[in-house]
């Protein structure tokens, strides 16, 4: 009896975790789309010269972003790692991750014309065999032009 | 104090060097918040507290490496770079080094 109590919660939490867990991150990548759309008129850029233009003012902006996995996505990975499959899952959310990180450090960067040399870092965070969370960290360096 | 991470401040030229300059904090999680980040661990989504810990981590490593940068008597750091490492289970390490330099 006691049995079939654990595993009803563990399935239930299987499942309403999927449901949760997909609405989520279909809400957060539309977002992302979305405000994507809007900075792209500010561009991101992994090279180190700006043009040839005279630049009033450089200056460093980050953004950075903890995303974490439900219980789907581990019970997944778990599985994929059996037999050692892609993990579509885990693709997604450092997908989500890394995008959020540099729409962030967009958003800090107002006015600027440019952000030069971009680079994406990252961390995993929690125990060893488990996706507790990802944080992906963008850096970079801005420049205003004169106008 | 101005900080880049390409090698030059755009639009002014470097005087004088003086060396590699860093910052490093190592923070651990709080245990009782994370209680509240592993319910919403159940369903995914942003862990905000984490997010800010980290944050919170990386400006106090800025601060540390623009303190001894101005210690050197620069005025501007150039090439940052940032790096993360675990040391212990729930406890982070990050790393901010570059060049200090002066520039006019």
């Amino acid at each position: 009896m006691a049995d079939l109590i654990v595993w009803g919660i563990w399935i239930s939490l299987f499942v309403i975790s999927y449901f949760v867990g997909t609405y989520r991150e279909k809400a957060h990548f539309a977002n992302i789309v979305e405000r994507e759309k809007k900075l792209v008129s500010l561009p991101a850029l992994s090279m180190k010269c700006p043009d040839d233009r005279v630049v009033v003012k450089a200056e460093l902006v980050m953004g950075s972003v903890v995303i974490g996995g439900d219980f789907f996505k581990q019970v997944v990975a778990n599985l994929a790692s059996v037999f050692g499959m892609r993990i579509s899952v885990a693709e997604a959310m450092v997908d989500r991750a890394r995008r959020e990180a540099v729409l962030r450090m967009k958003e800090k960067a107002v006015g600027a014309d440019a952000i030069l040399n971009v680079r994406i870092d990252g961390l995993k965070i929690g125990a060893r065999n488990k996706i507790t969370g990802i944080e992906a960290m963008a850096c970079g360096t801005a420049v205003y032009y004169a106008k | 104090m101005e900080i880049t991470n390409i090698e030059t401040i755009p639009g002014k030229t470097i005087t004088t060097h003086f060396g590699l300059v860093c910052g490093s904090t190592v923070r651990s999680k709080n245990a009782f918040k994370d209680i509240g980040a592993s319910i919403k661990n159940m369903f995914g989504g942003e862990l905000k507290n984490y997010t800010r810990l980290l944050d919170d981590t990386r400006q106090e490593a800025i601060s540390r490496m623009i303190e001894h940068a101005t210690s050197l008597g620069a005025n501007a750091i150039v090439n940052v770079r940032f790096a993360t490492s675990d040391i212990a289970a729930g406890a982070a390490e990050i790393y901010i080094y570059g060049t200090a330099v002066r520039v006019e």
